[in-house]
């Protein structure tokens, strides 16, 4: 570990100081679309016929400094947006100013034109990034509703356990392994219906990306990956608004301008009332007495001036059921998530930008079953207080450097009765802090190196650790760029959770005799932007997870075990190539994603301490997504999923106590090598047709027709092993999603 | 340009096809089973020896009976030495099950080895350590309404266990079982019929009670309860334990490790913790050279009747 921090600070050095010298002139200012006046994040500016850009930043905000004085055309490009160019006379030691705004395509696809190769904000395709425009999202099939994170597990290296889950697998890596952020706040529960769908809003979200792996030291506590989302900061040219109707749930947004900035409000609900009232009138047993989850997301911006924007932003969610499965049984299910942030940005000069952003965040879930007159209850919360500041200098234009501390106050509370005693409780209150270091290098000839130094401490017991982070970014060709990165990572939290289900989630924090987890991760590829608006990604990532600490699943019960008895500790390892390829213009567009995977995990009491795959390990994995422009009104998109099998048990042999001295019969166990065998493989089609129009001249509206499984394949979920009254072993395969399933929704924007 | 996609995918579908997992298929291997259940202050019990099956195959304890073992169980002293040692012999009217040659008595709080030769499967070793007696100090009724406003409590000396605290497992025997007699949960359970709704018991299969005439709970730590101030603990019957209306045996048992480690190792095989479905861990035995529990209680027994 020694050897590989004086490397890093060999690089550091090596790529740390800046020459001061003044900057002969500089340009900044926000990108904006034109129509709604939202930040445009990652945006590309550039300088045409020099090598002299930026992208826009979380804010977007751009700055592009050095540039010798003289006449120039300055040019910004998003995906999905006209081009725009304008020319710009760059004065020297001068900064100037401008305001960017781009017009959006209009929806006929048959007039777009690829556009140049440098289309897409470089800054969007960093290492191991991947970017996911709400747009998008809201296009592609979906389960009864868009779904974002069902949406990120068609790219390659994001795995879904099942079609009942939207949690995220992400190479290698539990979804407890990825940072959840809304708006720069954690989520720790981003689901709805109990797992089945993750928790945000299509409508209300601006951007989502994906760190896979390999990420920058702005970004820290989780080994594995970050998914960065950001809510709408509302129309700032007009009163707006969007609804829609859906089998499941309806949504409405509003979003609108008033005299210092933007609002945006988005709610949505499900409307399954009037269906579970009609079934229960018929008698159909298992029918919940109530069911619901709703969310609200809302920001409203804020200028001060020109140099200080403030925005506050909220988020609400929550899941309720309340069934009675058997007679004498009642089952209250609650649980769900508030965000609330307050960010302000500040531009301290042309070169340096600045944000503070308070973050509060909760998860609660509050169970409650009563079963033959015994009462089972859990309260459990998380709450997350922190204050986040950051820092952004651009020295010249060679080099930039982020600085930033992140600090909060972690509170769990967990207690869990049975039969009216209190059966287990805990409470942890800590605090936590990081800060971090993030220097770019412009080396010149088409390099860049991006080192990086995080340092986080967490209170519960006590730990400090220092992670370093390295990328090199280098432009072979034009249209080529070999990228490399390199990091330590460690996560302080671990998630009790079910693949299946979601609602009890209970996150724990490492304590004294519980240390961190850590992992360590490598990454490699190469982007190739094609011809005819292609684009070619190719990544391989190496990546370890040491001290893994997880709810040992034998506990049973942890009524008077100590903290570190709960916990059985492991690692695991996973390695794994992806390949994609994207076309994101013309009347035909989509990308094909291929990966290539192997995880291993360890623990000591799975597998007789030997290396097994967990269940989410696919060998191979392809997703081939498609849009196609019918017409001016017309579109189809597709979605095809074709993955090798998962790791299952296959029991070999069985055995029985016959004389067993608890319970009435005889109890019989399994003997079989764990995970060994492999489920069948794992395909499916999803397709959907858009039809588009103006609805009764007040709006436009998109009719959309989905059908998931359009070939009813029936695939596996698991096995169930049941022993029979015969004295055989029964079989029985659970399926995922057996059926095509219909989607019908109306949306109107006005 | 113009088919890249499409020649892609054929290349990527023809990678996946020819580069699938392969599924390997688990392999069954015999091995022995012990069954043998210690009770503290009572008569030293059978030893059962089985074979695994394979698990296509029917299970027939008869057929996978061990016949021709050769079976000790020792008292060790402190150091691990055997103070005496009982053999036992084949019971030839019940095949792999055997009885020991000797009468004893079990002993609280002390280390009892098992050691069986089994031609063509070797040694097969296993001890436990017989978890401390306890006794019932008083009960708050014999008698309770179901589900009215005081349940049944027993309140009870703590059993002693080396190195970690007591594990309990209570089991409800029914004492007067019946289709009649089922309270309104078990009905639907069982039978999936409802509060109200009329129903013909001789119409019912009876032998469905089967399942339930002792009904046990998992593994529950002596920390669920509080401890009295002279060191008892009061521990309640919640409801939902009971099963039958009438009268039933509450028996409380201290629990050892070997069977600790059974119970909450195969509640794990039936699914629903943290692990994902279909991923299934092998129990954790403490058998030497074979599977089964070589274990070991120490119990109270008390008796509630329960009202309607």
């Amino acid at each position: 570990m020694k050897r590989r921090v004086r490397i890093f600070f060999l690089l550091l050095t090596t790529t740390a100081f800046p020459t001061l010298a003044q900057s002969p002139g500089s340009i900044s200012g926000f990108v904006r679309d034109a129509q709604t006046g939202e930040t445009l994040l990652f945006a590309n500016v550039y300088l045409s016929a020099t090598s002299y850009g930026a992208a826009t930043n979380t804010y977007g905000f751009y700055v592009i400094a050095g540039i010798p004085a003289g006449e120039y055309d300055l040019t910004v490009s998003y995906l999905g947006f006209e081009t725009h160019t304008q020319q710009v006379t760059i004065e020297e030691n001068r900064n100037l100013r401008i305001e960017l705004e781009l017009t959006p395509f209009s929806v006929d696809f048959g007039a777009v034109t690829v556009v140049a190769d440098r289309l897409e904000a470089e800054d969007a395709r960093q290492i191991s990034l991947a970017k996911l425009p709400a747009a998008r999202i809201a296009n592609l099939p979906s389960i009864l509703e868009p779904d974002v994170f069902r949406s990120l597990q068609l790219l390659p290296g994001i795995k879904a356990a099942s079609d009942y889950s939207s949690g995220l697998y992400i190479r290698g890596g539990t979804p407890d392994q990825t940072l959840i952020l809304l708006d720069a706040t954690t989520v720790y529960n981003p689901s709805h219906f109990f797992g089945f769908f993750s928790t945000f809003n299509a409508d209300a979200l601006k951007d989502v990306r994906v760190y896979k792996g390999g990420y920058p030291a702005e970004y820290g506590g989780r080994i594995g990956s970050v998914v960065d989302l950001y809510n709408k900061d509302g129309n700032r040219r007009k009163t707006s608004g969007r609804l829609s109707l859906g089998i499941l749930a309806s949504r409405v947004l509003l979003e609108g301008p008033y005299s210092k900035g933007s609002w945006m409000i988005a709610f949505r609900r499900t409307t399954l009332e009037p269906l579970l009232s009609a079934l229960q009138n018929q008698d159909i047993q298992g029918i919940p007495n109530q069911f619901y989850f709703y969310d609200l997301n809302a920001k409203i911006n804020l200028d001060l001036s020109p140099d200080d924007k403030i925005s506050i932003a909220a988020y609400a969610g929550r899941d309720f059921l309340d069934i009675e499965v058997i007679e004498d049984t009642d089952i209250l299910l609650e649980y769900g998530n508030r965000t609330l942030s307050a960010r302000w940005t500040h531009i301290l000069s042309e070169t340096a930008f600045s944000g503070i952003t308070l973050t509060s965040s909760r998860y609660f879930s509050d169970p409650r079953f009563s079963i033959a007159g015994t009462k089972v209850t859990r309260d459990n919360t998380v709450d997350d207080f922190s204050i986040k500041a950051d820092l952004e200098l651009l020295f010249n234009r060679n080099h930039s450097l982020k600085l930033g501390t992140w600090t909060g106050l972690f509170k769990l509370r967990l207690l869990d009765r049975f039969d009216n005693l209190d059966s287990f409780s805990e409470r942890i209150n800590t605090g936590y802090g990081s800060a971090y270091a993030q220097h770019t290098f412009l080396a010149g000839s088409g390099m860049t190196l991006t080192s990086g130094l995080r340092a986080s401490y967490f209170g519960n017991g006590q730990y400090f650790r220092i992670e370093p982070r390295f990328s090199a970014d280098y432009q072979l060709r034009e249209t080529v760029r070999l990228q490399i990165s390199a990091g330590r990572y460690h996560q302080f939290l671990t998630l009790i959770s079910n693949e299946a289900f979601s609602g009890f989630d209970v996150w724990l924090t490492t304590a004294d005799g519980v240390p961190p987890s850590y992992g360590d991760q490598l990454v490699g590829g190469v982007k190739w932007s094609l011809p005819r608006g292609y684009k070619l990604d190719i990544e391989g990532y190496y990546r370890t997870m040491t001290a893994l600490f997880e709810l040992d699943p034998f506990v049973g019960d942890p009524a008077g075990l100590e903290y570190e008895e709960f916990f059985h500790f492991g690692s695991g390892w996973a390695s794994g190539l992806e390949v994609f390829l994207e076309r994101s213009t013309g009347r035909l567009n989509g990308f094909l994603g291929y990966t290539f995977s192997v995880t291993r995990r360890q623990f000591p009491t799975l597998n007789d301490n030997r290396p097994y795959p967990p269940k989410y390990d696919r060998t191979h994995d392809v997703k081939l997504v498609t849009n196609f422009e019918l017409g001016r009104n017309w579109r189809t998109t597709a979605a095809w999923s074709y993955a090798t099998g998962q790791a299952y048990t296959e029991p070999a042999s069985r055995y029985r106590l016959n004389d067993f001295p608890f319970g009435s019969e005889p109890i019989n166990a399994i003997v079989s090598p764990f995970n060994r065998a492999r489920l069948p493989a794992y395909h499916r089609l999803d397709v959907g047709f858009d039809k588009r129009g103006r609805f009764f001249g007040f709006a436009d509206y998109t009719f959309r027709l989905q059908v998931l499984n359009a070939y009813a394949r029936n695939n596996t979920w698991f096995y169930f092993f049941e022993f029979e009254d015969d004295d055989t072993v029964d079989r029985t395969t659970v399926p995922q999603i057996p059926v095509p399933i219909p989607n019908l929704s109306l949306t109107l924007d006005f | 340009m113009k088919y890249v996609l499409l020649r892609a995918l054929i290349a990527f579908l023809a990678l996946v096809v020819s580069a699938c997992d392969t599924t390997s298929s688990s392999i069954h291997e015999d091995e022995v089973v012990v069954e043998s259940y210690l009770v503290a202050g009572e008569d030293i019990s059978t030893v059962r020896l089985t074979l695994t099956s394979e698990i296509g195959s029917r299970y027939d304890a008869s057929q996978l009976g061990i016949r021709n073992a050769t079976i000790f169980v020792r008292l060790l002293s402190e150091t691990g030495d055997s103070e005496f040692e009982i053999e036992y012999v084949h019971d030839e009217n019940r095949p792999g099950i055997y009885i020991p040659a000797d009468p004893h008595t079990i002993l609280a709080e002390r280390t009892y080895a098992l050691e069986a030769r089994v031609p063509g499967h070797g040694i097969v070793t296993a001890q436990t350590i017989v978890p401390g007696t306890f006794s019932v100090q008083c009960v708050n009724a014999t008698s309770v309404q179901y589900q009215g406003p005081v349940q049944f409590e027993q309140t009870v000396t703590v059993s002693a266990y080396p190195g970690r605290q007591s594990v309990f497992v209570f089991s409800l025997e029914a004492l007067e079982p019946s289709i009649a007699t089922l309270t309104p949960f078990y009905l639907d359970v069982i039978y999936e019929i409802s509060s109200g709704e009329e129903y013909d018991a001789s119409s019912l299969d009876v032998e469905e009670l089967d399942d339930f005439l002792q009904n046990s709970s998992p593994p529950i730590n002596e920390g669920n309860y509080i401890v009295n101030p002279d060191g008892t603990l009061t521990i309640g019957l919640p409801w939902f334990a009971i099963v039958f209306y009438g009268e039933s045996r509450v028996h409380t048992s201290a629990i050892d490790d070997a069977l600790f480690d059974f119970l909450r190792y195969q509640q794990v095989q039936q699914g629903g913790t943290t692990l994902s479905p279909g991923e299934i861990p092998n129990v954790l035995d403490h058998i030497e050279g074979g599977r089964g529990v070589f274990g070991s209680f120490s119990r109270i027994s008390t008796v509630v009747n329960v009202l309607r």
